[in-house]
């Protein structure tokens, strides 16, 4: 199952322990910010793919969203002051040929909607049949 | 016998699109958990109690809050729509009803009591009681 491998290679770097405690002094307590994954809805539109993402909390300039060739990345780390701290991260392998500049993203109520535009191959072309 | 044991492995792998493959199995080597539920908490802050609450994707009618004498009750609801046109491949999210009432440890003043909804956050600050504010005691040295 090598695709499988490669999503569990896409380590989240901001969850290193190493990188949370850099600079912490040698006796600061080592807090796991625990990693989340976020409930979320698929579906396929006409000329688009819509991605709903439960993610309340965020400040929405700090959500990450990349898409790398076929792996798209959603993460994200939620400090809502009283509850514990949280680092969403997910990931989805999607077809090959997205644009992210068509893509948009858009964060309301808590709730991360991303609309892929479906690259044009992926939509049914007519083929003409040219007769002698 | 082994042609008919691959041809409904066939069946299976193929039934659902390869566009998000790994959707069926959020394994646990990707993170710590799932989101679970709601999540709400009720801190002490001295002079106020802050109640806090996780409503993702809750519309403000949906969303009722009271207090009364020692209790503070909230209710909410989240429905997911769908376009009947759409194919849907993943529906983790679902509908959600929240209905809880919190006991309070101190009488407050409803009448100051004040409600934020952000990003889906609901945060509501409850002054406490006069009679229940914390005072200074004078120390004589």
């Amino acid at each position: 199952m090598s695709e499988n491998k490669e999503l569990q290679n896409q380590n989240c770097e901001k969850c290193e322990l190493d990188q949370k405690n850099a600079g912490a002094s040698q006796n600061a307590v080592k807090v796991r910010v625990c990693r989340v994954s976020p409930d979320c809805d698929i579906e396929e539109a006409k000329d688009d793919y819509i991605v709903r993402m439960d993610m309340p909390g965020l400040d929405p300039e700090k959500i990450d969203v990349k898409l790398d060739k076929d792996i798209l990345t959603v993460e994200a780390d939620s400090a809502v002051d009283g509850l514990e701290t949280r680092h969403y991260y997910r990931q989805f392998r999607v077809m090959r040929g997205l644009d992210a500049e068509k893509c948009q993203a858009d964060y309301k109520l808590g709730v991360l909607t991303l609309t892929l535009a479906k690259p044009q191959t992926a939509k049914p072309q007519q083929i003409k049949i040219t007769c002698d | 016998m082994f042609t008919l044991w691959s041809d409904i492995d066939r069946l299976f792998n193929h039934s659902f699109s390869d566009m998000f493959s790994d959707r069926m199995m959020r394994r646990f080597e990707d993170c710590d958990a799932y989101a679970g539920a709601c999540r709400m908490n009720l801190m002490d802050r001295g002079e106020t109690l802050e109640f806090v609450a996780e409503l993702p994707g809750v519309a403000e009618k949906d969303m009722n809050l009271t207090v009364h004498n020692d209790t503070l009750t909230l209710s909410a609801k989240r429905e997911v729509s769908h376009d009947k046109e759409n194919l849907i491949y993943l529906a983790e999210r679902g509908n959600y009803n929240v209905q809880r009432s919190i006991g309070l440890p101190v009488r407050v003043d409803a009448e100051k009591a004040t409600a934020t909804f952000k990003n889906g956050v609901l945060r509501v600050i409850l002054p406490k009681a006069p009679e229940n504010q914390p005072k200074q005691i004078a120390i004589n040295a």
